[in-house]
């Protein structure tokens, strides 16, 4: 397959259109907005538009995605981005080749087997069908779609479940009770459910009433089959409205019924108080246990060394809060000995640490003196040799040099002095360093 | 419908199917009675056995044109003393964020999880704002007292 050049028109956008002229539709169903009867797996969800796929295709990193999904995320993204580059919703790898692959076809079969509600389903269709099949049910056989009226004349449109009434339904005729006038088609929902005016009856006396008075009509019918005001309480008794007064006369529930009303509220104030009151003991009680549980190990430890060490002069504590004051007591005792020793120890060792370096200090000047007297013997010692060396020069410069002018000569010895008494200088004190 | 409705549609249902105990997330409705999906209301609790027990925090979430190839802006309502949000309340985080994390694949109860992980774990790399980075940088018991008390001033019902 060979991939669009950057400058081509999209792959997926062509598709898009070749499909929409092969099937030209009125309106398509938008397969998203559908209601799915059975849960369906998760793995068939799409991720960027959590609905099942829709014309699923496949990136090169093996991702699936909608058709018209990834055409908008990678719209979206190339008009942000100058580069021509866009990365995979799902794991962000960068897309190189945008030709997009299809899916294997069982991915499909199962998309297309998934059973779903008819999208008239608000009108009253009670279709459930194939995801692949709603197109054509609501194209060609839901009666709650919306067809062209029969009358050749007419350009507006009726439900295809009113087609067989045949003739035109946009006729305006008038209802026969409120004389509102209607289209022929919206009358039936008119008349069953709207019409104030259409008689009804009393299900109790079965007197004609008209439709908008008739809840009025039940609170006062005097026929109406009523309970006693007991009832709740145990009276079984049930009669029409007029001897219900007589009853209530007689009826000793009937009289205690305040009482009885206002005894069931006290009894819920006091459920919910209780309520209240439990919720609030268990809070109690769970931090009363934490505190026991913290408490009892330091207890334990106390115990153990305590009934070994003290059942021998003293006896057992009479109260764990006594045995933790005498503990406390003790301990701060050890701790005061405890720093007193400190203290000890510390002054014991700064006095050593003086006598050290006092004596230190001694060994230290007698070394002084002692390099200071070498400095002055060594000193003596190089002076001694170089005046001795001089010495020398001088005299083989005499035996030398007895042609040559004085002025030359002065110029040469120093020449010839200074070279060899500087080496040496070095050599001596290489050797003193030895 | 366009694929954003769509999606927020989805993720609507999936929300009121499922959700994890203590958030909340609604889209707000408008004055005249129509919900907007695009601009959620949403609560995120305090972690447990973390300095944010026991509070919860109302955000913002909105939902650009775009969404779900571009993410959405969270934003707390009022704006949270937190290293990571800045001072106008938006929330500074990688997977909310189009060039490091976003994916389309991330769900609602996803960001809110997201951000719930976040308020006790700040990124000190991403500051947002001056005031709690610094002390959470220098002084962190002065934050961890200060964050008890927005804890207080926010407690979950």
């Amino acid at each position: 397959m060979a991939t669009p050049p950057p400058s081509s028109p999209r792959r997926l956008s062509l598709l898009q259109a070749d499909a929409a002229l092969q099937r030209p539709q009125v309106n398509p169903v938008d397969l998203r907005s559908l209601e799915y009867v059975d849960p369906y797996d998760h793995n068939l969800m799409c991720a960027i538009c959590h609905s099942p796929f829709v014309c699923p295709v496949r990136l090169e990193c093996d991702h699936v995605f909608c058709q018209r999904c990834v055409n908008d995320a990678m719209s979206y993204q190339d008009r942000d981005s100058r580069v021509y580059i866009v990365s995979c919703p799902s794991c962000r790898r960068k897309i190189e080749n945008r030709a997009i692959a299809p899916v294997p076809k069982i991915l499909s079969h199962i998309l297309d087997d998934l059973r779903v509600k008819c999208p008239l389903e608000f009108l009253g269709c009670p279709e459930v069908t194939a995801r692949g099949d709603v197109q054509d049910h609501v194209d060609k056989y839901c009666a709650y779609a919306e067809v062209e009226c029969s009358s050749e004349s007419c350009l507006l449109t009726v439900l295809r479940k009113d087609l067989v009434k045949g003739g035109c339904l946009h006729r305006v005729v008038n209802c026969e009770d409120c004389e509102r006038s209607f289209m022929e088609k919206d009358l039936e929902i008119h008349r069953l459910r709207h019409c104030e005016v259409v008689e009804s009856s009393c299900p109790d006396c079965n007197v004609p009433v008209l439709l908008r008075d008739i809840k009025v009509h039940i609170e006062r019918c005097p026929n109406a089959i009523l309970l006693c005001n007991a009832a709740e309480y145990g009276c079984a008794f049930a009669a029409r409205r007029e001897t219900l007064d007589e009853h209530l006369n007689t009826c000793p529930l009937a009289k205690l019924v305040p009482f009885l009303r206002l005894q069931n509220e006290r009894l819920e104030a006091h459920e919910a108080a209780l309520k209240l009151l439990r919720h609030k003991n268990s809070i109690l009680e769970t931090s009363f246990s934490t505190i026991q549980e913290t408490l009892s190990p330091s207890a334990n430890l106390i115990d153990a060394p305590s009934s070994s060490a003290t059942a021998s002069d003293t006896g057992p504590f009479d109260s764990t809060a006594h045995h933790l004051l005498c503990l406390h007591e003790s301990l701060r005792e050890e701790v005061s000995r405890v720093s007193a020793a400190v203290s000890e120890v510390d002054a014991k060792a700064s006095m050593m640490v003086m006598n050290e370096s006092l004596r230190i200090k001694e060994d230290l000047s007698h070394a002084n003196a002692a390099i200071g007297s070498m400095r002055m013997q060594l000193h003596w010692l190089m002076s001694a040799r170089l005046q001795n060396q001089q010495r020398v020069a001088m005299v083989r410069a005499q035996s030398s040099g007895e042609g040559l002018t004085s002025s030359a000569d002065a110029g040469s010895s120093s020449g010839s002095v200074e070279l060899p008494v500087r080496r040496l200088s070095d050599s001596t004190r290489q050797d003193t360093k030895l | 419908m366009s694929l954003c409705q769509n999606r927020l549609q989805e993720e609507r249902k999936q929300w009121r199917r499922d959700h994890p105990f203590g958030f909340f997330a609604k889209p707000v409705r408008l004055a005249n009675g129509v919900l907007d999906l695009k601009k959620w209301e949403c609560g995120v609790p305090g972690k447990d056995k973390t300095l944010w027990e026991g509070g919860l925090f109302k955000l913002d979430v909105l939902f650009p044109d775009e969404y779900p190839t571009k993410p959405p802006k969270c934003k707390f309502v009022p704006p949270l003393f937190h290293p990571n949000v800045y001072p106008s309340g938006t929330v500074c985080l990688s997977i909310l964020n189009e060039e490091e994390g976003w994916k389309p694949a991330i769900t609602i109860k996803q960001i809110l999880l997201g951000i719930q992980d976040l308020l006790n774990d700040p990124n000190p790399d991403s500051p947002a704002q001056a005031d709690a980075y610094n002390l959470f940088k220098r002084d962190r018991q002065a934050y961890e007292k200060k964050v008890k008390n927005i804890v207080r001033d926010n407690p979950a019902p």
